[in-house]
């Protein structure tokens, strides 16, 4: 059971419950009571009512705006930090999501948004609320996981995981076995993109490609010390050579 | 006696993938022939047929390709979901093993008798995979066969399993926890009508709003609302966590059952592949098959029918008016409208040789599976006209056969795409025998006007497409485009000459006598002098605004029975000199995109309604003789 050390981790569970309630659905108190375990404490629902966090209305309890700011960081980080664990590390993800989420630095969040490519669903599937790196769409190269699209004809990568919204889209893909784990091969990219999956050929809109996330090709290790090796350049020939040579000495 | 056939009637279910060979298994077990093509979704409607094995009669029933039990028409889940099936024949590609497993595991749970045919058992291990059919077996809980169906073997064993076929001795995999509670919830509130009920809720949980809409009409509302309250609305964590048991147990069945050999793999076919595909490649591999094509139909073809004609018919026909006396009998026989003449020598004289020669060549196309790889480069074009991805199998079947592509169209899950696929494969795409007949035609006139015909229904359709495109808007939003490509594969002789045969048999079976009938029913026109009163009437339009003959009122009329026959009336005229150059290219462009034939029109109506139909076709009429009076203009500068 999760143990709960301060006064901002509390007001923190509780925000969490109530978005995932809001989730299903619901907005009692009892809901609330329940979904919070053994560790709730009504003073501090109370305080959070003073704070301008949550509203309590008879047996109601709702979030204020601010109050669902918070909790919308909250559970950013949670699933964020879930999906980091789940793809990256191959770890039981749940407890150790459930201390990142009081991370309060939001540029760490973020890091790790663009680093998985922004995903929008955590690996139980739950829609993982956009920060602003999604919004703006910074997809820089630091990502180490990043869209089929970015593929050249003839990479193969591994499939890391799948941005899914609708599930029978998602069924059929994993019925063509590309799913997190197989891999795949780029065969062409116009006019439309075709790849290989075991034994194989599909083909694909863009919309369905930017949603498959394979991880970025992973280039050959070079052993820590040593020098890349360089290929000698051999000396440039012929006429052209020769008079573009000759014409970048008259321009200086 | 009757009644005790009928006891030993078992219903046999043959069920697969898309493109694993189910066609070819049901013409091995059964001798019958099915369509096949080395693209997916060949077979569109159920089709069935029987076998005996040790004096047991079986009825098999082909199913239309799906990829797991979801997208399975309506009504053949009933059908499992109610235990109508005495076994079910699973057909895996063996190449493609992991993909079928899936389903293998959704059929395993329905608890029926099962066998697993496996089939393109010489490609896998051109791929260096052999597959342990009795480990698979032992995993499965079901016996397993390795099948070749094309070459007859393996077909013995499959027949002696079907007959012992047991029901699955496993389990198949373990289901999640989170989502077996949903499961039970939901398959205790589904009516005692349904047997399957576990297999019939787990379909329910995973198939979403879409599968949701496509059973409810077989419950009364207030089943359907008992049912409904039961489908959680967020069960996608329960998915997720299914389809990963799912995974690992296809991954782990595929590593205990297969063992791999490291071999060369020839590139060679990948390579013919990639190449048809690309956009700068493709489009000349395009042009060089039509072109060769061409020189078929011109060399072979219309060498053939010309002999034929001068041979075997042209002594006939002289033979004939000398013996019987001028009047009545001649001309009912072998007048302008004879039986003979415009019917039987017109069927079997000219159109016979023609699309026997270019049925071979397409059936080569399509064993090789050229047709559905180039399919892809039209991809961006079809975007621009308002059709997705998911319409380019229906456009591709429009070139066999207009009346089955019409019928594929109702896959297409937006009403603006569906009748714009409707309306192009109706306007301006050849059916298989009018492409042949066509080309039989500009053979006679020139590769100039091959091309120049060609150009002009590409054009036209994507003209008539950006139109309709532009003026519809619509707001839905077509669904993601994933379309399986076929393999390029070594065309096996064995099976285009039987397809072909069977083509040009239900051509014979088809059209034969269509072509007697209407020619009897011109002559009836012609004596009673309603069709010079048509000729008359058409007048301004044929021989003013189109420049044609006004025997073109034949070729027109016959085309509303039977588009072959209507062509092979103008290819008669241009063979004869009757039609000039101009006159050729705007007969052929008139009566390809004029009329469509009366299975087509039944097809449409049945689609999309008769209302919308008749506006389809008159507005697609309008269109054509405008467009045939244009080139006309054209070809006179």
């Amino acid at each position: 059971m999760k143990q709960i050390h301060s006064k901002t981790e509390a007001i923190d569970e509780i925000l969490e419950a109530l978005w995932c309630m809001e989730e299903k659905g619901q907005d009692n108190l009892d809901d609330l009571t329940a979904c919070v375990g053994p560790f709730f404490d009504a003073t501090i629902l109370d305080e959070m009512a003073k704070s301008d966090l949550v509203i309590i209305d008879g047996l109601k309890v709702l979030m204020t705006p601010s109050g669902r700011e918070q909790s919308r960081k909250i559970i950013r980080a949670h699933r964020i930090g879930e999906t980091l664990l789940h793809h990256v590390f191959g770890w039981d993800f749940e407890k150790a999501a459930c201390e990142f989420e009081h991370t309060s630095s939001i540029e760490m969040v973020n890091g790790i948004c663009v680093l998985l490519g922004h995903p929008q669903y955590c690996p139980h599937g739950k829609a993982i609320p956009q920060g602003d790196c999604c919004t703006k769409a910074l997809d820089n190269a630091h990502s180490e996981i990043h869209s089929l699209l970015r593929l050249q004809v003839g990479d193969e990568a591994k499939v890391a995981y799948i941005n899914c919204a609708d599930n029978r889209t998602m069924h059929k893909l994993n019925g063509l076995q590309l799913r997190p784990g197989s891999v795949i091969k780029m065969s062409q990219r116009y006019p439309c993109y075709v790849i290989e999956c075991e034994g194989a050929v599909i083909a694909l809109d863009e919309e369905v490609g930017e949603n498959i996330k394979v991880w970025a090709a992973t280039k050959p290790e070079i052993e820590e010390g040593a020098v890349p090796e360089q290929k000698p350049v051999s000396p440039k020939k012929g006429i052209f050579n020769h008079l573009s040579e000759f014409f970048a000495k008259l321009a200086k | 006696m009757a009644s005790q056939k009928q006891q030993a009637n078992k219903k046999v279910f043959l069920i697969g993938r898309p493109n694993v060979g189910k066609s070819s298994l049901f013409t091995a077990l059964t001798g019958q022939y099915a369509e096949v093509a080395n693209y997916c979704m060949t077979t569109t409607t159920v089709k069935s047929g029987d076998f005996h094995h040790e004096k047991i009669c079986y009825e098999l029933i082909d199913t239309p390709g799906a990829s797991d039990l979801l997208s399975i028409t309506p009504d053949i889940l009933a059908d499992l979901a109610s235990h109508k099936p005495d076994v079910i024949v699973q057909c895996i590609d063996s190449t493609c093993l992991k993909q079928s497993l899936a389903m293998s595991n959704e059929l395993i749970q329905l608890g029926l008798p099962m066998v697993v045919a496996l089939t393109s058992l010489d490609r896998s291990s051109k791929n260096g995979v052999e597959i342990i059919e009795s480990e698979m077996a032992a995993e499965l809980g079901v016996q397993v066969i390795k099948t070749n169906p094309i070459k007859a073997q393996g077909i013995g064993m499959l027949k002696a399993a079907i007959q012992t076929a047991q029901a699955p001795s496993a389990s198949g995999m373990t289901t999640p926890t989170s989502f077996t509670l949903m499961q039970e919830k939901l398959a205790a509130a589904l009516p005692n009508s349904i047997t399957a009920k576990d297999c019939f809720a787990s379909l329910l949980l995973r198939g979403g709003s879409e599968f949701s809409q496509k059973v409810q009409p077989f419950f009364t509302p207030s089943e359907w609302h008992n049912i409904d309250k039961d489908i959680p609305k967020d069960s996608r964590p329960a998915l997720l966590s299914l389809q990963k048991h799912s995974n690992l147990w296809i991954d782990d069945l595929v590593a205990c059952c297969t063992r791999k050999k490291i071999v060369k793999r020839s590139k060679i076919l990948e390579r013919a592949a990639q190449l048809s595909r690309s956009p700068i490649t493709g489009p000349f591999i395009l042009l060089g098959v039509i072109y060769v094509m061409f020189l078929l139909v011109v060399h072979v073809a219309n060498a053939l029918a010309g002999f034929l004609d001068e041979r075997a018919w042209v002594p006939v026909a002289e033979l004939l008016a000398s013996i019987i006396p001028v009047g009545f009998w001649q001309d009912i026989l072998i007048g302008d409208y004879g039986v003979l003449s415009m019917g039987i020598a017109n069927a079997l004289l000219t159109v016979l040789p023609i699309l026997s020669v270019f049925f071979l060549l397409y059936n080569t196309l399509e064993d090789i599976g050229y047709i559905a790889n180039i399919s892809v480069l039209t991809k961006r074009i079809l975007g621009k006209i308002g059709l997705s991805g998911n319409s380019l199998m229906p456009m591709v079947l429009a070139f066999g056969c207009k009346t089955m592509a019409t019928m594929t169209t109702k896959t297409l899950t937006t009403k603006k795409e569906r009748y714009i696929a409707i309306f192009i494969i109706a306007f301006s795409t050849p059916c298989a025998a009018q492409l042949g007949l066509n080309l039989g035609i500009l053979g006679l006139l020139g590769k100039k006007a091959l091309f120049l015909v060609l150009g002009l229904f590409l054009i036209s359709s994507i003209f008539v497409g950006l139109i309709i495109n532009y003026a519809w808007r619509s707001s839905e939003k077509a669904p993601a485009f994933i379309m399986e490509l076929p393999p390029i594969r070594i065309p096996d002789p064995r099976m285009i000459i039987r397809k072909t045969h069977h083509r040009i048999l239900e051509f014979l079976e088809e059209s034969f006598m269509i072509f007697v009938y209407a020619a009897l029913f011109l002559f009836v026109l012609d004596r009673f002098g309603v069709l010079d009163a048509c000729k008359n009437f058409l007048r301004p339009v044929i021989d003013g605004f189109l420049g044609l003959p006004l025997q073109m009122v034949d070729a027109l009329i016959l085309c509303l029975a039977r588009q072959e026959a209507g062509t092979a009336v103008i290819l008669n005229m241009v063979r004869d000199g009757a039609l000039d150059y101009r006159q050729s290219i705007v007969a052929v462009v008139l009566v390809t995109m004029f009329i469509p034939c009366s299975a087509h029109i039944a097809s449409m109506v049945k689609a999309i309604g008769s209302k919308d139909s008749t506006l389809m076709v008159c507005t697609k009429m309008l269109i054509a003789i405008n467009i045939a009076g244009a080139l006309n203009w054209f070809l006179h500068l």
